[in-house]
């Protein structure tokens, strides 16, 4: 019996429990990603995505799924930015971190528990993923954005910017500009951060015109708040772009103020 | 001549948000922004009635000065 006739078999009322889903890629001999995609192309919803119904279509559904995103950055932006894409259903994430978790990351970087202190970032991804789930596809690369790298981000259809450096920012943004890759950026400093999307200009030029002198040497206090709602909006992004919904943040940004409660546009 | 100032993120803190100021004439942006105590190391953009401008730039009567810091954290 093929795929999708035991999917239709299993489905009720065109939902496919996520228990069944799991029997089905052991009994097919396939990934879940595979039975989740198989089930979404023939209008079954699995499970985890019943709340998502209404919002996406299932065509959409299946689109994130077959969607690959770069998120270079794991650490506060990035730790948020990856549990909400892989909640989403983002099929394939390259996470690229070179650091590994120190204690004081556990005030604001969800990725970083007691137990995965001294470990990778991207390999607390990949163990994250699974947990949560286990579908997604994670291609850890415990690297610096480097042009080592390239090959790998360019297989993506959007860049997500968690870093933590201008000079790394300058040259992120000059890469996704030269390969047609849209990249959301994100930056957070104690209750305020932005949150922008350069698509066709060159965005991050222009909001950070020079690298400040102490570029790479301070790391700025933040509120977990403040990364939590930065990260948020990015995946809001995120989304039109891979669905390719408009946005009136293409190549555009705002301002965010948790202190005064404001979201702002320029000027 | 009145100048509106906005400022943005931690800038506001311990100043203000928005505020209508006067200035001499002629003045331009750094001197507004040093005036407020500000680094102009620490200034990601500025704006003068929503286009950006240089810190050089000389101010006029009704300008809206928007003052934005580098925020670089991830």
């Amino acid at each position: 019996m093929s795929l999708v006739a035991r999917l239709r078999e299993k489905s009720q009322d065109n939902i496919l429990l996520f228990s069944d889903a799991l029997v089905l890629a052991k009994q097919c001999n396939v990934d879940l990603l595979e039975v989740e995609q198989a089930a979404l192309g023939d209008n079954i919803w699995p499970e985890r995505y019943q709340r998502h119904q209404g919002i996406f279509s299932a065509a959409q559904q299946h689109q994130l799924l077959d969607s690959t995103v770069a998120l270079i950055g794991c650490g506060g932006l990035g730790g948020q930015v990856f549990e909400e894409l892989i909640r989403l259903g983002v099929g394939q994430i390259i996470a690229i971190d070179p650091d590994s978790f120190a204690p004081h990351n556990l005030n604001r970087q969800l990725l970083c528990t007691v137990e995965e202190l001294g470990r990778f970032k991207v390999q607390a991804a990949v163990r994250r993923a699974f947990s949560v789930n286990p579908a997604i596809k994670v291609v850890p690369l415990s690297l610096a954005f480097s042009p080592v790298i390239h090959k790998e981000v360019r297989q993506a259809q959007v860049v997500i910017d968690c870093l933590d450096s201008i000079a790394d920012r300058h040259e992120l943004a000059e890469f996704c500009h030269a390969s047609q890759i849209p990249l959301v950026h994100g930056a957070v400093e104690k209750w305020f951060g932005q949150i922008g999307v350069q698509k066709e200009t060159t965005l991050i030029k222009d909001l950070y015109p020079k690298i400040p002198p102490n570029d790479k040497i301070t790391s700025p206090s933040v509120l977990f708040c403040t990364v939590a709602t930065v990260a948020s909006l990015q995946i809001a992004e995120t989304i039109k772009l891979l669905l390719n919904l408009n946005s009136p943040l293409l190549d555009n940004w705002k301002s965010v103020d948790l202190l005064n409660c404001e979201i702002d546009a320029i000027g | 001549m009145k100048v509106t100032v906005k400022l943005f993120a931690f800038f506001r803190e311990g100043r203000f948000k928005v505020e209508e100021r006067e200035y001499p004439e002629p003045t331009t942006v750094s001197e507004v922004i040093e005036g407020l105590g500000i680094d102009l190391d620490e200034i990601g953009i500025t704006m003068i009635n929503s286009r950006h401008c240089q810190f050089e730039t000389l101010l006029k009567e009704g300008d809206n000065l928007a003052i934005f810091p580098v925020i670089g954290g991830g």
